[in-house]
């Protein structure tokens, strides 16, 4: 018996063991086929876990934001959609998040889809600007939030940003048709409450107040080798109002100083001295030193009290004067600059670009003795008391926080006009200089 | 197949080349459809097992260690798949059973210098009971012990042996049926 078995075992092994029969092609088309599908279901596995994973991140920052804004005093507040109907609820009371999810819930229950949005959304993607917003103080700019709106959104929206009659929201019936998915209201609503944010942080941070120190290089348009330029020391309390988000305006108050050096006065100036001529000139000449009677500003006024003719080239020579050898003009000016700033970079460091005019007021007028200790020995005649120059600057500013952000200015400055009123001198002092100071926003 | 050759294609094939996947169809395919052919009971029904077989393969050949024969690997996928279908489409009713031989059986003339087709021993096999098919495929010309049949199928190892000796009773049966018609058919030339 086990041998038979055996028997009957190896007869059909021996035959079906290496059996080998080739299969219909189809098998094989048939198999390629599958093995495709499988990798188009591979492939849609992923995007779809992909565009799930994308959709929880806008939906966690949706929530985020909101939650942000929310907790916020005074909350963010949110345009409300309504039907026409619904008057005890006018679209210029701002309401905020909250307010506005019980309500809609309410007329929700009464009206039905009242809202743009897709009916499964949840009640925070339900909450949508309406484009046109009656609030003047909550209206959004179209063109920045239709550059942010997705596409297919956008397309929703005409060229002249009105709304087609069709998606006016009249009646529910109109609204019907438009279907967005939650995660597009979801990213508009985010894109409108940052846009929103950034006009109430603007809002917030509208004023600022500068406080500025200048070190400055001064001189002459036309000034000669003779006269060289002076450094001086400024500055003042600027104001700065924001006009938008790059643009703002600033004006204040600005001490500063411009002059000349005007080196020795060893000048050999035989116009200083009219009885000079001659031989008794030839002689002082050699021992004098004379006092320039103007300088390229205009006419100096000596003003040291023993004076009495400051042509009198005998004082000149016996004076203490005579052997000055440096001296310099001033000219001390309140300045209150109109300054147009644009901010070319907002981040922890921010670059501008300024300019504008500014009014000054000279405010002291001297000619000064600098060999030794300095003395004021006189001041420059018949000068305007009111000038008007340019301003250019390029600036720095590093925030240290919200609030405080410390700058840095190089800055030009050039006069419009001769402070001389007399058309005999052209007197246009210009200044490089550089700003720097400490800025506090509120 | 070169084994060299054979590991790069089951390499490239792990990554998912179809002209790789190809080549290695190409290349078992045949025997394994010899495979299938014995659990299943025709040539279409074989061929389904083939391909689900074979997409089997393309998508666990990154479990294969090259540990053993690759061929005794898809051997098993092939054996594993044709089980599954069985287990699926004939919603076996698991009865033990114990087969008691019959006494006048022993007496029968043993099958000796046979020379029977392959064909028709497949059909034999094929012609069997699903659940004798099965048992004797998979103890006789897979090499399962009863014990693995038991698991595979889910049977007591009493039942695999009945259902082995049944099969291999009626397969007798059907040889010498065979090997009868086939003399009688001699005699009457």
């Amino acid at each position: 018996m086990l041998d038979e078995n055996k028997h009957i075992d190896s007869l059909f092994a021996d035959g079906l063991k290496g059996m080998s029969v080739e299969p219909n092609p189809e098998v094989w088309n048939a198999i390629g086929e599958k093995m495709a599908d499988a990798r188009r279901k591979r492939r849609g596995v992923i995007l779809f876990i992909s565009a799930a994973l994308a959709a929880s991140v806008l939906l966690f920052f949706g929530i985020a934001n909101r939650d942000l804004f929310i907790s916020e005093p005074g909350g963010f507040p949110i345009e409300q959609l309504s039907d026409n109907s619904s008057s005890s609820n006018p679209l210029n009371q701002p309401e905020t998040l909250g307010e506005t999810s019980e309500k809609n819930e309410a007329k929700g229950e009464e009206k039905g889809n009242g809202v743009f949005i897709a009916e499964n959304a949840s009640n925070f993607a339900k909450h949508i600007v309406q484009p046109e917003l009656s609030s003047k103080e909550n209206q959004f700019e179209k063109e920045s939030l239709l550059n942010s709106i997705p596409l297919g959104i956008k397309q929703l929206l005409n060229a002249s940003n009105q709304i087609p009659e069709s998606l006016q929201y009249q009646n529910a019936k109109k609204t019907e048709a438009i279907q967005l998915s939650a995660e597009d209201l979801i990213v508009m609503n985010n894109l409108l409450a940052m846009e929103q944010s950034k006009k109430d942080e603007l809002r917030k941070n509208r004023w600022a107040i500068i406080g500025q120190i200048s070190s400055a290089y001064s001189n002459e348009e036309s000034a000669t080798s003779a006269n060289s330029g002076i450094v001086s020391f400024g500055g003042g309390v600027k104001v700065n109002y924001a006009l938008g988000e790059k643009l703002a305006l600033q004006t204040g108050f600005m001490y500063n100083r411009v002059g000349q050096d005007m080196g020795g006065s060893r000048m050999n100036m035989a116009f200083a001295d009219p009885i000079a001529e001659g031989e008794a000139n030839e002689i002082n000449r050699q021992e004098r030193s004379f006092l320039p009677s103007h300088t390229t500003a205009g006419k100096i006024n000596y003003t040291v009290g023993s004076v009495e003719d400051r042509t009198n080239a005998e004082y000149l020579a016996a004076s203490t004067y005579s052997s000055s050898d440096d001296l310099m003009q001033s000219f001390e000016t309140i300045e209150v600059p109109i300054l147009l700033r644009y901010n070319l970079t907002q981040k922890r460091l921010g670059v501008y670009l300024s300019g504008g005019f500014g009014a000054n007021w000279i405010v002291e007028n001297g000619v000064y003795q600098t060999s030794g200790s300095k003395r004021k020995i006189g001041e420059i005649e018949n000068l305007r008391t009111t000038n008007f120059s340019s301003l250019f600057g390029l600036g720095f500013e590093y925030q240290l926080s919200p609030k405080v952000r410390i700058g840095l200015e190089p800055s030009f400055k050039y006069y419009l006009n001769s402070i001389n009123r007399s058309r005999q001198y052209d007197y246009k002092p210009y200044s490089i200089g550089v700003q720097t100071g400490i800025r506090y926003n509120f | 197949m070169e084994n060299r050759e054979l590991e790069q294609i089951v390499k490239e094939c792990s990554k998912g080349k179809s002209k790789a996947q190809e080549l290695l169809y190409r290349a078992f395919a045949p025997k394994m459809l010899g495979v299938c052919l014995r659990y299943s009971n025709d040539l279409s029904e074989a061929e389904d097992t083939l391909q689900d077989g074979f997409i089997k393969v393309f998508q666990n050949i990154k479990s294969y260690q090259f540990k053993g024969s690759f061929e005794g690997w898809i051997r098993r996928i092939m054996v594993n798949t044709a089980l599954e279908k069985f287990r699926k489409s004939k919603n076996m009713q698991v009865v033990d059973e114990v087969w008691e031989p019959d006494p006048d059986s022993e007496a029968e003339e043993s099958i000796q210098n046979t020379n029977i087709p392959l064909e028709v021993l497949l059909q034999m096999v094929q012609g069997l009971p699903d659940r004798y098919q099965m048992v004797f495929s998979l103890y006789v010309l897979d090499g399962y012990t009863h014990n693995e049949i038991s698991e595979v199928m889910n049977i007591t190892v009493g039942t695999s042996k009945s259902n082995l000796a049944r099969g291999r009773a009626i397969l007798k049966q059907k040889v010498n049926d065979y090997l009868s018609e086939k003399e009688n058919k001699l005699k009457i030339c």
